[in-house]
């Protein structure tokens, strides 16, 4: 599974995976790959004894906490205690702490609320720009990620993949929930009314505006 | 006239030492949707387990938990006989998928209770399943209590409660709620997607009035 991601990790940017095969859960973070797990086996030590394991000070690790909007207070919990999303930022933020070039984040999103999402987005855009990582993303619902995944690896029952990067291929929703606006959009076009694909909100309203003139 | 089924007051609750809830007031009636929106470990599930203690009969529960620790393909045997839980997911549920846990909400639907208190169902049920499945709720007079985190979901009841910070940030009338856009952003909440898409037309002039879905838009818009 590692050598697939590789294949396909060649640009930086951030990417979805569709239809991705099971065991890509079995995944640990490393040097190369951070691999934030949609739920894990709970454990017993603490935050502050699993962030330890990344070599750094204690410093790095405050700041890396303060990065995916964890409170310090949770240092002495033990990973058992914390909540589902509590978790996966802890991992999230121990895969940044190692360093790794390239992120996989499984079933992140679809756990945040809107204004949390709206942080991780500007925050993942920051590692690609500026520290030139690869995200992977893993996700059931394409609302949460549509506005800023620059392509989609659609995998087959075969665990074969293709990359497309047209939102409206109906090939892709057949286990990720459409996004709203793709969906308003295909059905107008059902009813006969032509109106521009976009994916973002606001041109998905001016696309409408245009084909209402 | 609606009965009163369930009266919470000041309820807290904890867990290993950590405050996840305080002073909850919550009264549920006879043939109305409740719905309880809050972000991943405010408590939500925690609340369903604690209304569980309360042992009232006219009362059934679906949390995630108690549906895989049963073993559904024995206790549906008895349903299979009746078939007519087997009918509607044949009518209904068409994707094929999670069909254990959709048998196993219908059963609790078909129980005749007054209420039934259901943990997040996104996960099995997609949007127009979950609507069925209200209609259905609707048609035999059964309240329901949701529990969610996602704002999409709280169209379909008449009441939201939204919790934030371990308490209840706001609730009321949901659709009262909702026109709180500036509170329910601080809360971390955006409009759901066609009110949201709604108001934007509204300001455009394409419409003049609030649609709630696709097919009102549609109408509104090219009418």
């Amino acid at each position: 599974m590692v050598l697939r991601l590789c294949n396909f990790v060649k640009e930086n940017g951030i990417n979805v995976l569709v239809n991705f095969p099971a065991s890509i859960d079995k995944m640990e973070s490393n040097e190369k790959f951070g691999y934030v797990h949609h739920r894990r086996e709970k454990k017993k030590e603490t935050l502050l004894d699993f962030l330890k394991l990344s070599n750094q000070t204690e410093e790095k690790i405050f700041k890396s906490l303060k990065l995916v909007k964890l409170n310090n207070e949770l240092l002495k919990e033990k990973l058992d205690n914390l909540t589902l999303v509590e978790r996966q930022k802890s991992e999230f933020a121990y895969a940044l702490l190692i360093k790794s070039n390239v992120i996989v984040i499984d079933r992140f999103f679809e756990n945040l609320i809107w204004g949390e999402q709206q942080y991780f987005k500007r925050l993942l855009r920051n590692l690609v720009e500026k520290q030139k990582k690869s995200i992977i993303l893993l996700e059931n619902d394409m609302n949460f990620i549509c506005e800023f995944v620059r392509k989609i690896i659609l995998f087959d029952n075969k665990g074969n993949y293709e990359e497309i990067s047209d939102f409206y291929d109906e090939r892709i929703y057949k286990n990720i929930r459409m996004p709203k606006t793709v969906e308003l959009i295909k059905y107008f076009e059902k009813k006969g009314h032509q109106v521009d694909h976009e994916i973002t909100f606001n041109e998905t309203l001016k696309a409408i505006y245009r084909g209402r003139a | 006239m609606d009965k009163q089924i369930l009266e919470i007051r000041n309820l807290n609750i904890t867990k290993n030492k950590r405050i996840i809830l305080k002073k909850i007031d919550l009264d549920i009636y006879s043939n109305n949707f409740y719905c309880v929106l809050g972000e991943s470990g405010t408590g939500k599930t925690l609340l369903i387990k604690n209304i569980m203690k309360l042992k009232n009969k006219n009362i059934d529960y679906y949390i995630d938990e108690e549906i895989k620790n049963k073993d559904w393909n024995k206790e549906l045997k008895i349903e299979e006989k009746s078939k007519t839980v087997k009918n509607y997911i044949k009518k209904i549920f068409n994707n094929g998928k999670y069909e254990s846990y959709k048998l196993a909400l219908l059963k609790k639907i078909m129980n005749n209770q007054t209420l039934v208190i259901i943990d997040d169902i996104s996960k099995y049920f997609n949007e127009e399943e979950k609507k069925v499945l209200w209609k259905l709720c609707r048609n035999r007079k059964i309240a329901v209590l949701y529990m969610t985190k996602n704002i999409e979901d709280v169209l379909d009841f008449d009441y939201l409660l939204i919790l934030k910070n371990n308490q209840v940030a706001i609730e009321g009338k949901t659709k009262q709620v909702l026109k709180e856009e500036k509170l329910l952003k601080l809360l971390g909440y955006n409009l759901p997607f066609y009110l949201n898409m709604s108001l934007q037309l509204e300001l455009y002039g394409m419409i003049d009035k609030i649609g709630y879905n696709k097919e009102e838009l549609e109408k509104m818009i090219w009418s």
